[in-house]
């Protein structure tokens, strides 16, 4: 096959340095905000699939945890399915009663979630109820408290979501309306009889299960009695029982003051003193 | 007979002054568009859910009023040594408005009970490498400019 001659050729000049630098910049200036541009859309679709999961808490469980101290324990769940992981995901609470007062804080997490994943991170809640304390109300009294819930999470790598809440939670004392009324006393060999009659409604959502221990106790605060009994009250039940308590009659009749602590599983709260005739 | 390849610079064919002129009032309005007014629409979409702007509509629409005159005189002004400066310009122009926008950058959402938060500094800090990246175009091609005035306008306008 015959050759064919080929029209002559024009190689265009290799553009100077600088100017393949300068445009180098440009477009990599150009790359950047395309991938920006398409980084923001993915993510903004994987925030909205977020939301239309419905992340939702569960309800707060109040226990006994601690000498002195009640929990409220939660749980707070959400499925990714977006495209990015989810990061930082934490939660941070703080608990008020009524007039504003710090009662309690907690945080859970941070946890993660890969895309496709489910995440569930555990709140505990640690409310002190020591009689000096601004939560000793929680054992005795039915009350409304604010929790403020401040959530954060990231989608992503760009957008960081906090999330700030107030929420009511109902409140519903182990122990409602606590009195211990001291009867007339009978004198008894070389003591005196008092009977008492301690009453109380269980308005939590657990029941009492445990010892009541009592004390007569002075100002000098040696006990000049004690004793103890079980109780077994279900959730939602009133309670009303009167025990006999056997105090010499060395005690002293002014300044003394009744004091009751209930014990359940290894944990004692001390309930607020009664006064004593 | 074999081909002949001959290395040469091709001549410029720069466009004439009202063509450039045209080209940049389309320039001028699209950058308008994606400037000030959807900014300002998205803005006010904000306001009607009761959400505070980052930034106040007048000194949004400043910002993206002087960045679009700029891209459009830049355009007008590529064949002339005050393409290399006018880049320059506008690309610190650029990163002073990422740099107001970062200053406060998050959108609060208040809702019933609840306020949502949502942060945009990473964002803005990635934008931030395209106008560092166009800076670092403008030094360069200043520079060429004034080392070897024209070298680029046969590879900007080639014939």
């Amino acid at each position: 096959m015959p050759a064919v001659d080929a029209a002559p050729s024009v190689v265009v000049a290799r553009p100077p340095g600088a100017y393949r630098l300068s445009r180098a910049f440009r477009r990599a200036a150009t790359v950047a905000i395309v991938l920006i541009v398409v980084l923001v859309a993915t993510e903004a679709y994987s925030a909205v699939r977020l939301a239309s999961s419905s992340p939702h808490a569960g309800s707060l469980v109040p226990s006994f945890g601690a000498n002195d101290t009640m929990l409220l324990t939660g749980s707070f769940y959400l499925t990714n399915n977006g495209l990015y992981p989810l990061s930082g995901l934490s939660i941070a609470f703080q608990v008020h009663n009524a007039t504003g007062a710090l009662i309690g804080s907690g945080t859970a997490g941070p946890a993660s979630a890969a895309p496709g994943a489910n995440a569930s991170i555990a709140a505990v809640l640690r409310l002190p109820v020591d009689p000096n304390g601004p939560g000793a109300t929680l054992l005795t009294e039915d009350q409304t408290l604010v929790v403020d819930v401040v959530g954060n999470v990231t989608v992503g790598y760009l957008f960081p979501v906090g999330v700030a809440a107030d929420l009511n939670h109902t409140w519903g004392a182990p122990f409602a309306n606590l009195t211990a009324a001291p009867g007339t006393p009978v004198p008894a060999g070389g003591d005196v009889d008092v009977p008492v009659t301690v009453s109380f409604s269980d308005d939590a959502s657990f029941a009492d299960v445990g010892t009541f221990a009592y004390a007569v106790v002075p100002t000098s605060n040696a006990p000049c009695a004690n004793g103890s009994w079980a109780i077994d009250v279900p959730a939602g039940s009133p309670y009303e029982q009167t025990q006999t308590v056997a105090v010499p009659t060395s005690c002293p009749t002014t300044g003394t003051v009744l004091t009751l602590a209930y014990s359940t599983d290894g944990v004692t709260v001390t309930l607020p003193p009664e006064a004593f005739p | 007979m074999s081909a002949t390849a001959t290395a040469r610079p091709l001549a410029p064919a720069i466009p004439s002054l009202p063509w450039r002129v045209g080209g940049a009032c389309a320039l001028l309005l699209g950058a308008l568009l994606f400037l000030v007014y959807l900014p300002e629409a998205f803005l006010r979409m904000l306001a009607e859910h009761s959400i505070p702007p980052p930034l106040p509509v007048a000194t949004l629409a400043a910002a993206g009023i002087a960045i679009a005159v700029l891209l459009a005189m830049r355009y007008v002004a590529k064949p002339t040594a005050a393409y290399g400066p006018l880049t320059m310009l506008t690309a610190l122009v650029e990163i002073a408005y990422l740099l107001l926008l970062y200053a406060d950058a998050t959108f609060r959402l208040p809702i019933p009970n609840a306020t949502i938060s949502i942060g945009y500094a990473r964002l803005v800090e990635l934008l931030l490498l395209v106008p560092a990246l166009t800076l670092a175009a403008g030094i360069v091609t200043t520079v060429e400019d004034l080392r070897t005035p024209g070298e680029r306008l046969p590879f900007d306008y080639p014939a």
